[in-house]
């Protein structure tokens, strides 16, 4: 599983009135395995108080995001809102038939059904 | 979850008995009564429900855009799931001797370029996500 980021929301801590003053620095990333991370956006000097929106342009899905502090945020945001597709990370290369197996499990005992499902 | 009101039942100073049917599955148990209220049970204590014989499945076409699959064999529970290329479905509608499951929608680029089967939206985090705020949450 993975999401297709279309845009990032975020707000900063309210509670804290100048803590969009020190979230200048920080990034958003994107990862597949939780140890390589790409930064899809940095929060710059137009950073303010409420709401502020990232549109993400990178097509690929990612299954982490994650907000990465500075030394001075100390991730003091308050709402942190993800737009997207969540998608599959199956392999897909014909969309004309795809058969899949069926994994069941009936919470003690799991079953497998090769090819069970054709997805056309 | 659900309760179960025990209709007859026979103990001893250290037992108590009673029947109950219950699908494929694990269940977890505490026991209540009028008289003294709910019973302390263990953290280990559980009732393992392991349905005998094996469970068929109808080969089925389906849109990528998901659908149905029937799935036979008896009693089977509610916490009974499937999974197909890693996506879950879970039961629609269940009789004694066969359960009903979605079939998930087959979101990928490929099949999201072709079909479009799903829309851009906001993602429900407390669904979809674990959330963490150190090294290896």
């Amino acid at each position: 599983m993975g999401v297709q980021l279309t845009r990032i929301r975020y707000f900063p801590n309210p509670t804290w009135n100048i803590a969009y003053q020190f979230i200048k620095g920080a990034v958003f990333q994107v990862s597949n395995d939780n140890s390589s991370w790409i930064t899809i956006a940095t929060v710059d000097q137009t950073v303010h108080a409420g709401w502020n929106s990232f549109m993400i342009t990178n097509n690929n899905i990612f299954r982490y995001v994650r907000f990465s502090h500075t030394s001075k945020s100390k991730c003091n945001i308050a709402e942190f809102e993800l737009t997207g597709i969540v998608m599959s990370g199956a392999t897909v290369s014909n969309v004309a038939s795809l058969p899949s197996d069926i994994v069941f499990d009936d919470g003690v005992n799991t079953q497998t059904f090769a090819g069970a499902v054709d997805y056309r | 979850m659900f309760v179960y009101n025990v209709p007859t039942w026979t103990n001893t100073t250290s037992q108590l008995a009673f029947n109950v049917t219950l699908n494929s599955g694990k269940y977890g148990f505490i026991l209540y009564d009028d008289v003294y209220g709910w019973y302390t049970t263990a953290a280990t204590s559980f009732i393992t429900v392991s349905k005998s014989g094996t469970y068929s499945v109808t080969t089925t076409q389906t849109s990528f855009n998901g659908g149905a699959v029937t799935v036979t064999g008896n009693n089977i529970g509610n916490g009974a799931v499937l999974k197909i290329n890693g996506l879950t479905g879970t039961v629609v509608s269940r009789t004694a001797t066969e359960a009903i499951f979605n079939i998930p929608a087959l979101v990928t680029l490929i099949t999201q370029t072709s079909f479009t089967l799903a829309k851009n939206k906001t993602i429900d985090l407390a669904k979809t996500t674990t959330w963490g705020d150190s090294p290896g949450w």
